[in-house]
């Protein structure tokens, strides 16, 4: 009996087409829309010029190191700064129209004036700030060179300057934990969080579908000869299957078309999907069971609660989690979308296993609490009338 | 009038629900706006990063490098006296206690000096998909870099002569002027971000409620009884949408007031009043958008997925969790088709006003590419529903 009532069961959930092309499209236009989003934080983040002037001024016609540097930079493709030499008075109109982003002046201490705060803005301050710095430096060389009275020849100044344009790099990238190619996937599994919970929505419809005072189709089911556990159950059964089949969707679709790689943990975070899927169902289960209501009331405490612990999971700003974890604790333990959230960080930082297990176990005890909480409250309901 | 009136009713019996919403979304706004108000003033005073700095050896060089980090960097002791562990490190970099992690193994100094450029590695662990700690890259390597001049000039250098001189050189920097002093001085983030908050919430609450009002006249038993009566349909559709607007201008008193209360420094200050008129703009073009899918979209599920994906979706790309600043400049193209987008530019532009004469044409783009869009959503609304509504004869 079990088999044919998930096959109906299936059937029907797959006749709403509506049903089933959004169920897929959300999490695959959202993980798109990622995508597009994060594509430029990247190591290969690309930002066009940042148009700027430098004011003509005596100091300016001295700074030759500087003029140097800015003509090297306007013969580049790619440069970091697109530069207008000119007055005062045309530089500050340019920055009001915004049509620079600052003005500079230059000098042994230079100056920069600007609008307002940002990323162009400090970019410029740090171009700036390096050039002055390794300028001061060579200065300081060369002086401290002829008071020792050392030689300097012909083109020494070129070529130190050369070699000092040439950065080498100190620093070594250790990744946080296991090996990971790019960072970025990390905000993905901010994603997979909210799409399982939304298997909520599904276990609300079970329990509409299953309650006879929720629903005429229920209360025929319940007049029918069947068990109404077992017929939950397989009917549950089918909504979870649907529901992770769409999970396995999106995680091929960030794997194979978005190129995210989940390097080797394929099974855990499959398994992780799993666990999560389960958990968002029961609890929209639990919380149409629980809930009285109808069923728009219903559906938006569901939003409610997964919009809000999907925000204290950091899943909108990353800080709110941190900031949890750091004052108040039992918060981020009482968060079932939390607790699956760090199962996914888990997996990505740690080599071990014993936090991935912990959250897992959590995760599992709530769902129990749900599962528990749902049949308690739909076991041997009798209805004087309906 | 009696289409007008009913629409009310139902947006009245349906409170309770949307009630939920609102209270949620305006939560997690409160909360942001409150938290949210970080250290953007009008100097470059930048958020420190929080770092774990491990040195295995303590030389004038690496004492040096800490001393200077102390300019952009908040030291956080991890372990204790014998040293961090790498578990607890790892746990302390997945809480957020750290951001960054600066291991200096023994033997650099000797191989910084030395120029051995294999040897003289230091190792960085930094939090994944944290921009801010690029800027610690720089500086490290800034620093490496200036000292490396004085090794390459001078023969026998010693490593505290190194770090003296590099400290000289690195303590010049650019002097940064506002040209202006950036409006909304202390509540600049948190305001700004709560309004941009409000392009992904209010377009949820609306489209969710005005979807759910809609449902009732969709129904085919009332949608033919009103065909049966003598009210032309093009003033049904028109009651229903000011039923719907009033209920959405309504939401947007309710939002404006809960931001005075936020408001520390004048709450008729320049900056709030653009905000909350932008926002109104906003209330208008997310009505006349869930105006239009409830006309267009029926069943329960598909209303619910649809706004999840047109309301997070054009948040991401529009800047709202992530600033415009930093999304590519092919996607905010993309991006500038969505209402959403030229919503968050002029509240970016706002946040930078401080008195009346700082408007710019680009608000005033802003704010009337806001109305097409809401003028298009009615227009193609109303098509829409003169179109439903003639049904087939019998």
């Amino acid at each position: 009996m079990f088999v044919h009532l998930f096959t109906y069961r299936l059937k029907t959930l797959l006749r709403d087409r509506a049903l089933v092309f959004w169920t897929l499209a959300f999490p695959l236009i959202l993980a798109t829309l990622f995508h597009l989003a994060f594509a430029n934080l990247g190591p290969t983040a690309h930002f066009s010029s940042i148009p700027v002037a430098v004011i003509d001024n005596q100091d300016f016609q001295e700074a030759q190191a500087f003029q140097m540097t800015l003509e090297a930079m306007a013969r580049e493709q790619d440069a970091l700064l697109q530069v207008t030499i000119t007055d005062r008075e045309t530089a500050e109109t340019l920055l009001r129209n915004e049509d620079i982003v600052g003005y500079i002046l230059a000098g042994r201490e230079m100056e920069l004036h600007v609008n307002n705060t940002g990323l162009r803005q400090s970019i410029v301050n740090i171009f700036l700030n390096q050039f002055s710095q390794i300028s001061d430096a060579i200065d300081v060389i060369i002086t401290e060179k002829q008071t020792r009275g050392e030689n300097i020849e012909a083109g020494f100044i070129n070529d130190f300057i050369n070699h000092a344009e040439n950065r080498a790099n100190y620093l070594q990238n250790v990744p946080a934990g296991r090996n990971r190619p790019n960072a970025l996937f990390i905000l993905y599994f901010a994603l997979l969080g909210m799409s399982c919970f939304y298997g909520a929505y599904f276990g609300l419809t079970e329990v509409m579908d299953i309650e006879a005072d929720l629903s005429v189709r229920a209360a025929r089911l319940n007049l029918s000869p069947q068990h109404k556990l077992g017929a939950f159950l397989s009917n549950s059964s089918a909504s979870l299957l649907l529901h992770f089949c769409g999970q396995l969707v999106l995680l091929a679709y960030l794997q194979w078309g978005l190129n995210v790689s989940f390097a080797g943990q394929r099974f855990f975070i499959i398994l992780t999907t799993l666990a999560g899927s389960f958990t968002g169902l029961t609890m929209g289960a639990f919380i149409g069971t629980l809930v009285k209501g109808n069923y728009d009331f219903k559906e938006s405490v569901i939003t409610g609660v997964t919009m809000v612990g999907a925000f204290l999971a950091g899943l909108m700003f990353p800080d709110v989690k941190y900031f949890i974890h750091n004052t108040l604790p039992p918060l981020a333990w009482l968060n079932p979308v939390n607790l699956l959230a760090d199962s996914y960080y888990a997996l990505y930082y740690f080599e071990d296993y014993t936090r991935y297990a912990q959250n897992i176990a959590l995760l599992l005890i709530f769902a129990l609490i749900f599962c528990s909480g749902t049949y308690l409250s739909i076991r041997r309901k009798k209805y004087a009338s309906l | 009038m009696q289409v007008f009136k009913l629409t009310l009713k139902i947006i009245q019996k349906n409170l309770l629900p949307m009630g939920i919403f609102v209270g949620v979304f305006l939560g997690i706004s409160l909360f942001i706006g409150v938290s949210g108000t970080g250290t953007a003033t009008s100097d470059f005073a930048r958020t420190k990063i929080k770092i774990a700095f491990i040195a295995q050896e303590k030389t004038p060089l690496t004492q040096g490098l800490k001393d200077n980090l102390e300019k952009i960097a908040e030291f956080v002791e991890i372990g204790d006296s014998q040293g961090a562990t790498d578990e607890a490190l790892q746990e302390a970099l997945f809480f957020g206690r750290i951001q960054y992690i600066v291991r200096i193994p023994s033997g650099f100094t000797e191989a910084f000096m030395a120029s051995d450029k294999e040897r003289a590695i230091i190792q960085k662990t930094a939090r994944p998909a944290d921009h801010s700690t690029k800027y610690a890259d720089m500086f490290i390597q800034q620093y490496f870099n200036t000292a490396n001049l004085y090794v390459q000039s001078f023969e026998g250098i010693s490593a505290q002569q190194v770090a003296a001189k590099t400290k000289q050189n690195l303590d010049l920097e650019t002097q940064v002027f506002m040209a202006r002093v950036s409006g909304n001085n202390d509540t600049q983030g948190g305001t700004l971000l709560f309004f941009n908050f409000l392009a992904y919430s209010l377009l949820a609450i609306l489209m969710l409620g005005i979807s759910s009002t809609m449902r009732v006249f969709k129904d085919k038993n009332i949608q033919q009884r009103n065909a049966c009566s003598p009210l032309p349909n093009r003033k049904l559709n028109m009651q229903l949408l000011a039923g719907n607007l009033l209920f959405a201008v309504a939401l947007w008193f309710l939002m404006s007031g809960l931001c005075l209360l936020l408001q520390r420094s004048g709450i008729f200050s320049v900056g709030i009043v653009l905000f909350l008129a932008n926002a109104l703009l906003l209330t208008l073009w997310a009505a006349s958008i869930s105006f239009f899918i409830g006309n267009l979209v029926t069943s329960r599920n598909v209303i619910m997925a649809v706004t999840h994906v047109l309301a997070l979706g054009t948040g991401f790309i529009g800047g709202v969790f992530v600033p415009q600043e930093f999304l590519g400049d092919r996607l905010l193209q993309f991006a500038s088709f969505t209402p959403t987008f030229w919503y968050v530019k002029a509240n970016t532009a706002i946040a930078q006003v401080s008195s009346w004469s700082d408007l710019s044409p680009d608000l005033l783009e802003a704010a009337g590419i806001q109305l097409a869009f809401a003028f298009a959503f009615l227009s193609l609304a109303l098509l829409i529903g003169k179109k439903r509504n003639i049904l087939p004869s019998y």
